[in-house]
């Protein structure tokens, strides 16, 4: 039912296509790296070196099908694929910003988009069609950063959220791209200006741009209209980011890494409760504490540690799928919403979880219906119409796993993880440690040999998983296989994070975060070399490794894996000498 | 400033007839938190007025403190129950400025403890995040 998957140390921003088969997701880094989330795991297909610096916003165009990424670099860029090249290219955005962007949003017709930044700026990029640019329109009416934006579904309205402790709504109509208005307020000009008692950490439009919902960093959350303003006051921790799962049902999540529901009942919003329960989970690993809020478990996490240096799985791992703060979520309307955190993982929640959990229905609006329905009977009805879609889609997501069994890619990964480590240099102290890690890691992904066997074990119990048109066999059906996942996935979790903490120790030691990802970028680089030499060749790798930029090109000669200090260019360099094998082997 | 005298006359008198917990709602309405802004005010004007700010701030922290001390330890949570999201707010505000002196820590704690279960963590958040400051 949920997918759950860690796929990198850390995710700070990323954003899925319209189907959500893929996802663009930044590593806490200037990298920008792409995953296939179609079939039963996250596959990687592709990494992106344009930004220099740490990429704080993502947002994928679903009908263009385009990416904007934006940086604290000052920079956006603008990724198109060409389907004659078959790769993704990148093209600058000049925001004429001096400070480091924020977030970055797609208009809803993706021919404008709004990037907030530290500079008191929000820049609204179109598209100049004479001199085949984007060009940036500035609104300068910020007292301090501007830290999120979202546009209204009237392609116009724009809201930013900012740390001078306002929303406030904007006209970001612009005259060579929108069509003319006399009722639209000029570009840049105050619709609304909220003053709000916190930091603005997130904000967004409902579908219908009726209410607009920020929260804030005093964790609450303020549901605007024009008419009224409704607030929220929090028990938990601040939510960072939020989105509309229909008009009338809002998802929260932040640092208690647990996303909140929200429900309009006609007048007024009102809390109902956090998705991520026992019963959308399963059992839970119990252990020697037997806490009940995240925020005690995770301080017993670090107690543990400091007291007895000790790194036990029991009762220290959060109850939640997430382990730490949710960055993002993200709407596939009328399905589900994915979720990714600080944790590296990336969960994907369906509806019916929802459903299952908090005993609550989302009254989401079907292209084929229009009208919005409150009364139960028709939310009946919407629900056997979604069970038909949802299960269309499970039984595409099987064909997919089918098709992932006869990979052999993911088991002779993990087979070559266990030979790496050891031939690793030990130029410097800090490498040492790393080297450290590397020896510890490879004990446990000695584990991900079993861990994809037992996956594969697992395989064969959810095809034979068939939702019943009749709802109560199909919930009770559901709930036992998916106590049966969950406890895979529990363990599957638990290897995992013996994997993080192995990780973690070493994070006291080295300072800077960018070696961490060269580590596991030189992992994934050192497997697919080693692929190649093992004859595995793909059509998939070598397209990738082209992909890389020659650009920057100093052509080095084939290198082999000498003793050298670890930085970011010598896995630029590793890159290339593998393209060099490539074109010799060809 | 006015006001605030009156508050506290009035939480005295609750206190001294022997029933404190009616005084939490009247220590805890209305918190000052600013004067409205004026414009074309002088440097010594301003000045005036910040002081008039602490003082009255000063004040009603003290009457919200004898309340506090006041209520016996049993009906501390009873109190609570009787407040609503707001009031707990500005509980938690006072709570977390009185432990900023070392004099009723003790009893400080406990109602520290006992707003902590209605209001949670979220509470706490906003005692130190709000831009309103008690």
């Amino acid at each position: 039912m949920i997918r759950n998957q860690r796929v990198a140390t850390s995710i700070t921003t990323a954003a899925f296509n319209q189907d959500m088969s893929l996802v663009a997701f930044s590593p806490n880094s200037s990298k920008l790296e792409l995953y296939n989330s179609a079939g039963k795991e996250f596959e990687f297909v592709d990494r992106f070196h344009d930004h220099q610096q740490l990429i704080t916003g993502i947002d994928w165009a679903p009908k263009t099908n385009r990416i904007v990424t934006c940086s604290e670099d000052r920079n956006a860029y603008v990724y198109e694929f060409s389907k004659t090249e078959k790769k993704w290219k990148p093209v600058l955005v000049l925001l004429r910003i001096q400070r480091g962007a924020t977030d970055v949003k797609w208009s809803p017709e993706e021919n404008k988009f709004a990037v907030s930044s530290g500079d008191k700026i929000v820049s609204v990029c179109y598209f100049d069609e004479d001199q085949q640019w984007w060009v940036s329109k500035h609104i300068k009416k910020f007292r301090s950063t501007a830290l999120c934006v979202a546009w209204s579904p009237d392609n116009v309205s724009l809201v930013v959220g900012s740390t001078d402790m306002h929303v406030r709504i904007f006209s970001a109509h612009i005259k060579e791209v929108d069509q003319k208005n006399p009722n639209v307020q000029e570009f840049g000009s105050v619709i609304l200006d909220s003053p709000m008692l916190s930091w603005v950490q997130s904000v967004a439009f409902s579908p219908n741009g009726e209410w607009c919902a920020c929260t804030t960093h005093d964790s609450r959350v303020a549901f605007i209209n024009p008419a009224n303003q409704q607030i929220y006051d929090s028990p938990n921790l601040p939510f960072v980011c939020g989105a509309f799962l229909s008009e009338t049902s809002y998802v929260a999540a932040g640092f208690d890494s647990n996303p909140n529901l929200f429900k309009f009942d006609g007048n007024q919003w009102k809390f109902v409760g956090e998705i991520d329960t026992e019963k959308t989970r399963g059992s839970i690993a119990e252990g020697p504490t037997k806490k009940s809020s995240n925020f005690s478990r995770s301080r017993d996490l670090f107690q543990q540690r400091v007291t007895r240096a000790q790194d036990t799985m029991e009762g220290t791992d959060l109850k939640t799928c997430h382990q730490n703060c949710i960055k993002t979520i993200q709407v596939q309307h009328g399905q589900r919403f994915a979720t990714t955190g600080l944790d590296g993982r990336i969960v994907v929640w369906p509806f019916g979880v929802i459903e299952k959990s908090l005993n609550n229905e989302i009254e989401y609006e079907n292209e084929n219906e229009n009208e919005i329905e409150y009364e139960n009977e028709d939310e009946i009805e919407n629900e056997d119409e979604n069970e038909d879609e949802i299960e269309n889609d499970e039984n595409e997501i099987e064909n997919d796993e089918n098709e992932n069994e006869d990979e052999i890619e993911n088991e002779d990964k993990n087979e070559i993880e266990d030979k790496k480590p050891k031939s690793k240099p030990k130029s410097r102290s800090k490498s040492r440690s790393k080297s450290r890690s590397k020896s510890k890691q490879s004990k446990p992904k000695q584990k991900s040999k079993s861990r994809s066997k037992s996956k594969q074990k697992s395989k064969p119990k959810p095809k034979s998983k068939s939702k019943s048109k009749s709802k109560p066999k199909s919930k009770s059906k559901s709930k036992s296989k998916s106590k049966i996942e969950n406890e895979i996935e529990n363990e599957d979790e638990i290897e995992n994070e013996i994997e993080i903490e192995y990780e973690n120790e070493d994070e006291n030691e080295i300072e800077n975060e960018y070696e961490i990802e060269n580590e596991i970028e030189i992992e994934i680089e050192n497997e697919i070399e080693n692929e190649n030499e093992i004859e595995n060749e793909n059509e998939n790798e070598n397209e990738i490794e082209d992909k890389k930029p020659k650009s920057k090109s100093k052509s080095k000669q084939s290198k082999p894996k000498s003793k050298q200090s670890k930085s970011k260019s010598r896995s630029k360099s590793k890159s290339k000498s593998k393209s060099m094998k490539n074109q010799n082997q060809k | 400033m006015e006001e605030a005298e009156q508050r506290e006359q009035e939480c005295i008198s609750f206190v001294n007839s022997g029933n404190p917990e009616a005084a939490l709602s009247v220590a805890l309405a209305n918190p000052f938190y600013k004067f409205p802004e004026q414009e074309k005010l002088t440097k010594q004007q301003k000045k005036e007025l910040d002081d008039l700010t602490k003082q009255i701030k000063t004040k009603n922290f003290e009457t919200a403190m004898n309340v506090l001390m006041a209520i016996q330890e049993k009906s501390i949570k009873s109190s609570i129950d009787k407040l609503n999201q707001e009031e707990i707010n500005l509980l938690m505000k006072f709570i977390y400025r009185g432990l900023e002196y070392h004099q009723h820590s003790s009893t400080l704690f406990k109602w520290h403890a006992a707003t902590l279960e209605k209001g949670g963590i979220g509470c706490i958040v906003r005692a130190i995040a709000d831009r309103n400051k008690i």
